[in-house]
């Protein structure tokens, strides 16, 4: 048998079929030069698998969790579509031609919050792990303290909250309703307590025959809680996060703001907080819903007006 | 139970270490590794409709794989165009391995960088992803879109040069 050449290489990394493997071996003890060179390879190879591992800097994982919010959706989210792509392996799929498609993510709620409200609150749970929601976003712009919330504005945000409602998903956050006590009828009051207790906006009263199905504290800090309602008109989904909401988009006179249609998915401003709803239930019980969550607030006011609003938001939504 | 897609923030924990490493060995300092990787989860991110469960490891590779290459060949474009105007250019062996970037993975074998970083990028990659990724020859052939013996040669070539450069960059270590 001739020197062994390139095999080595192959011979030294397990790469060889057993019968190759065997007829280089038996070379190999009586061939100095492709002993020597099996050594050689064998000693490259372990400097190289022996190299301590390097790990990413954290803020780079953050800038990796923030592309969902810094690349805009396109039409159709893939990821809430059967898969009929083509096979990722085959050579030209990840190649500049297919990417049409876009994602847009699960906690596209991008206003970011660097700072918390000045309002105390006892419940922020920290280190919720490297998931966080917008750690990096979009802009922040703050007005003393308060930073400005600037909900996503796209329907695929809307569907991708109401995609994932319940409890099944791997859903990241912090699971409160888990750990509230109270029978599984008592499940909603006990939930809605503790958003009023924690200092979060809790709606006055449910549409009726919804509950609270998910409560979730999600992002790095806990910063937005997401609480997922169902009832016989189906899901709907608020989310709630300190701030100053951002003057953008569809805004009615009484500060309502519509952020998509189908399904549709609003945002308004109460008290120190930014709450966001989507919901794919008829108008009367978002109506309600919305102004549950208005008659909380401290101004006294709002519940008429976020009615008006409603109006006004609902005239829009029928005549697109 | 129907297959879940993924959130994007599971893709993301799940895979980013294991692409900043590969972009780290591949491009022999942080600020490359890390617009690879970022590079890297942009495509992923806007080609995500492609995606099948099982496949997604050898997809990232691909992709950080390629994305390195194209990078390589573009710059070797331009340091030949930069040629004459600043010699330092020329002799520099791209961004990799310069004076300032050398301390900062400080648990890093910095000679297997120097060396990995002296080879052809075409080579570097066939090495990394045998030695450091652990990909059989038949996964590396097809990441990189070439033929077995292909890969062979390459992975051959890599180490006679990667023992030559640690001979010479660590003497004491030599042997076998």
């Amino acid at each position: 048998m001739a020197h062994l050449g390139d095999l080595i290489s192959a011979l030294a990394d397990g790469q060889l079929s057993p019968a190759d493997t065997e007829k280089a071996l038996s070379h190999v003890t009586t061939c100095r030069l492709c002993a020597r060179e099996l050594d050689t390879a064998r000693a490259a190879r372990r400097a190289l698998s022996s190299a301590a591992d390097v790990v990413p800097d954290p803020a780079l994982t953050a800038r990796l969790m923030a592309l969902q919010a810094s690349i805009p959706p396109t039409d159709e989210d893939p990821l809430r579509r059967p898969l009929l792509g083509p096979d990722p392996l085959s050579a030209q799929s990840w190649q500049a031609a297919s990417f049409s498609g876009s994602f847009s993510g699960r906690d596209a709620f991008d206003g970011r919050i660097d700072r918390p409200a000045r309002r105390r609150r006892t419940a922020r749970i920290t280190a919720l792990g490297v998931g966080g929601v917008g750690v990096l976003g979009l802009a922040l712009f703050t007005l003393g303290d308060v930073p400005v919330v600037s909900p996503q504005l796209s329907a695929q945000t809307s569907m991708t909250m109401l995609g994932r409602t319940g409890t099944s998903q791997a859903a990241a956050g912090q699971d409160v309703l888990a750990t509230l006590d109270g029978a599984p009828g008592g499940r909603t009051a006990a939930a809605l307590d503790w958003v009023e207790d924690h200092g979060w906006v809790a709606p006055a009263e449910l549409p009726d025959g919804y509950t609270v199905t998910a409560m979730r504290l999600v992002g790095e800090r806990g910063q937005t809680l997401e609480i997922d309602l169902t009832g016989p008109s189906g899901h709907a989904v608020v989310r709630e996060r300190a701030g100053q909401l951002a003057q953008e988009g569809t805004t009615t006179a009484d500060g309502v703001q519509v952020l998509a249609t189908d399904p549709v998915h609003v945002a308004w401003q109460s008290q120190d907080m930014v709450v966001d709803v989507v919901a794919e239930a008829p108008e009367e019980v978002l109506s309600e819903l919305v102004a549950s969550f208005g008659e909380h607030g401290y101004d006294a006011g709002v519940l008429p007006r976020i009615a008006r609003g409603w109006h006004t938001v609902t005239g829009a939504i029928e005549s697109p | 139970m129907p297959w879940q897609p993924p959130t994007w923030e599971e893709i993301v924990r799940e895979h980013s270490a294991r692409v900043y490493r590969l972009a780290y060995r591949l491009t022999g300092n942080k600020q490359d590794a890390e617009d690879l990787t970022q590079e890297t989860f942009i495509r992923v991110f806007r080609s995500l409709s492609s995606y099948t469960p099982g496949t997604f490891e050898g997809w990232l590779h691909r992709i950080t794989t390629n994305l390195f290459l194209d990078g390589a060949r573009r710059k070797k474009r331009i340091r030949m165009e930069a040629m004459g105007d600043d010699d330092g250019h020329v002799a520099d062996t791209g961004d990799f391995g310069r004076p300032e970037r050398g301390y900062e993975h400080a648990n890093l074998d910095q000679d297997v960088q120097k060396a990995l970083d002296a080879l052809r990028p075409e080579y570097r990659a066939a090495v990394v992803l045998c030695d450091i990724e652990g990909l059989s020859y038949e996964e590396i052939a097809v990441t990189l879109g070439v033929k077995l013996g292909t890969v062979r040669s390459r992975i051959h070539r890599a180490r006679a040069q990667l023992r030559d450069a640690l001979e010479h960059l660590a003497p004491t270590r030599g042997g076998a």
